[in-house]
């Protein structure tokens, strides 16, 4: 049977009247690469606010690891929410440091590994501020896998990002995925580049999470009516427009 | 918590501005000093009369300031009599620079995103964020005095001192450290409240150079057009901290720990609560 990593119960959440998310129910196993899809302003950042603490729920609840606490199930979590977040002033190695010791790891051994695994080991004494754009959403995954998590949530990780840097990014993934066995939530809206590294999708449109599949399941669902050619994004756009592509 | 406060500790240390600042701190220790030196060279004898004529000036206006404890005369002026009537100095102005910088950057950052996404809760990273801010407070402040007690050591001499001055100063130096916190806690749940260095620096430099203006100046209108003496000026931290440098009574001395007490956990429990309602986004 395979192990619950994140499960989401009925979640919502309202500003005001207005709800952002609602009554959202969602399931991701252990070495899932998780496709959360929608449209801009459809609650995947709100959705990963609520998962990470950053918003408290108006309803429903959310399990991490199938354990009760969620304090103690989000240190088992890495996370970059939106734009890359580091302190500018300090150098890769700096930033590592003072984000592992807020983890309470002593012992920085582990930096240079972290910095070779995203490629950072040449920035020297450069500060944060003058990466590009790339480097610096490097930087922040680099972070959020101080501690070894064991769940990993990008919200947008390739906006901005050209095509080298996209590929640099879902290379990244692949590999924490296939050789570490951490399992990802990416939420996005480029689903082009989303289809070629993830392996379960959820699509939420106006807060409301309209269906959970596998690339599989979006095959075999085709080849009934013989569409071999449709791609996610036909699929997507079929899914919120309400109609069904296959 | 130990490890918020390792990893506080740290990104102070690597942060420009605290050095710029502490540099800023000694600079103004050294300068106040000379500035103190050169005024009253420059004054002569005529320093004791002038006293007077201010503080003459100061009781006519309704406003509750006192010149009692200045020195009259260059002669009078000792490194251990200014380590009584000037203590912490500009610190204050300094930490409210200081703490806007150090947690409003973290909102600018998206870094207390990453915090506040670990295994800890919001109460105590913010608790982290005023204990190291009070640390700091403490270290620009001793910093500020051994600066300017060298500088007048060297100009004036330490001078005589009497047997209870060693107790005199430990009890004032404490308290004056324990209203340089509780500033400390208000730049901080302002820093909180505002979520981001620009702001939060114009609210507490605001806050710290107008609201004893504003109270003097209301006790100043009710006694004018009223011809009631109100003191409401006396519970706030720096006209405590200016009572400490006089020849403070018993019930001065108590006033003052209370006013650092509740300066220090009033703003710190609504500080917290606001961090701990709101959403972060």
């Amino acid at each position: 049977m395979e192990q619950v990593i994140l499960k989401t119960n009925h979640l919502t959440k309202r500003y005001g009247h207005r709800a952002v998310v609602e009554n959202l129910s969602m399931t991701i196993y252990k070495g899932d690469i998780y496709g959360f899809i929608g449209k801009n302003g459809a609650g995947k950042t709100t959705l990963i606010r609520m998962v990470t603490g950053l918003a408290a729920p108006s309803d429903g609840s959310i399990q991490l690891f199938g354990n009760g606490s969620l304090l103690e199930g989000r240190r088992r979590i890495g996370t970059v929410i939106e734009a890359p977040a580091f302190y500018p002033g300090m150098t890769a190695r700096e930033n590592i440091v003072a984000f592992s010791k807020l983890q309470g790891l002593h012992d920085f051994s582990h930096t240079e590994d972290l910095l070779k695994l995203v490629g950072l080991t040449h920035t020297g004494k450069k500060k944060c501020r003058n990466f590009s754009l790339g480097m610096k959403q490097r930087l922040a995954i680099a972070i959020a896998l101080i501690g070894d998590p064991e769940l990993l949530i990008l919200d947008e990780p390739t906006n901005g990002l050209d095509p080298e840097g996209m590929k640099e990014v879902r290379d990244l993934i692949l590999k924490l995925n296939q050789e570490k066995g951490i399992t990802v939530l990416v939420s996005s809206h480029i689903l082009g580049e989303l289809s070629k590294f993830a392996t379960r999708y959820g699509i939420i449109h106006h807060g409301k999470l309209i269906e959970e599949f596998t690339e599989e399941d979006l095959w075999r669902r085709c080849a009934g009516t013989g569409r071999q050619d449709i791609d996610l994004e036909d699929y997507f756009l079929s899914r919120i427009g309400g109609k069904q592509a296959c | 918590m130990l490890n918020l406060i390792r990893s506080d500790i740290f990104k102070l240390r690597k942060a420009k501005y605290f050095w710029i600042l502490l540099f800023i701190n000694i600079l103004l220790a050294v300068g106040t000093v000379y500035l103190l030196d050169f005024t009253y060279k420059l004054a002569g004898d005529s320093m004791e009369a002038q006293l007077s004529q201010e503080q003459a000036a100061l009781d006519d206006a309704g406003m509750n300031v006192s010149v009692e404890g200045i020195p009259t005369g260059h002669d009078q002026l000792s490194a251990s009599g200014q380590l009584l009537t000037f203590f912490a100095g500009n610190t204050t102005l300094l930490m409210s620079v200081l703490i806007s910088l150090f947690v409003g950057r973290e909102f600018n950052n998206g870094t207390v995103k990453i915090i506040a996404s670990r295994n800890y809760s919001r109460l105590k990273i913010y608790l982290s964020k005023l204990l190291v801010g009070i640390l700091a407070s403490i270290l620009f402040t001793l910093v500020f005095v051994l600066a300017a007690t060298l500088t007048a050591t060297a100009l004036w001499g330490f001078g005589d001192v009497s047997g209870s001055y060693a107790s005199q100063l430990l009890l004032k130096g404490a308290l004056e450290l324990l209203l340089g916190a509780s500033y400390v806690s208000l730049f901080v749940m302002f820093s909180i409240l505002i979520r981001q260095s620009g702001g939060s620096l114009a609210a507490n430099i605001c806050f710290l150079e107008f609201t004893s203006l504003l109270v003097t100046l209301g006790e100043m209108l009710i006694h004018h057009f009223l011809d009631r003496t109100v003191t409401l000026s006396d519970y706030l931290p720096d006209m405590c901290m200016t009572a400490l440098t006089q020849d403070p009574d018993r019930g001065t001395l108590m006033r003052a720990a209370l006013v650092g007490f509740c300066f220090l956990l009033v703003p710190a429990v609504l500080g917290a609560a606001s961090f701990r309602k709101r959403d972060i986004k």
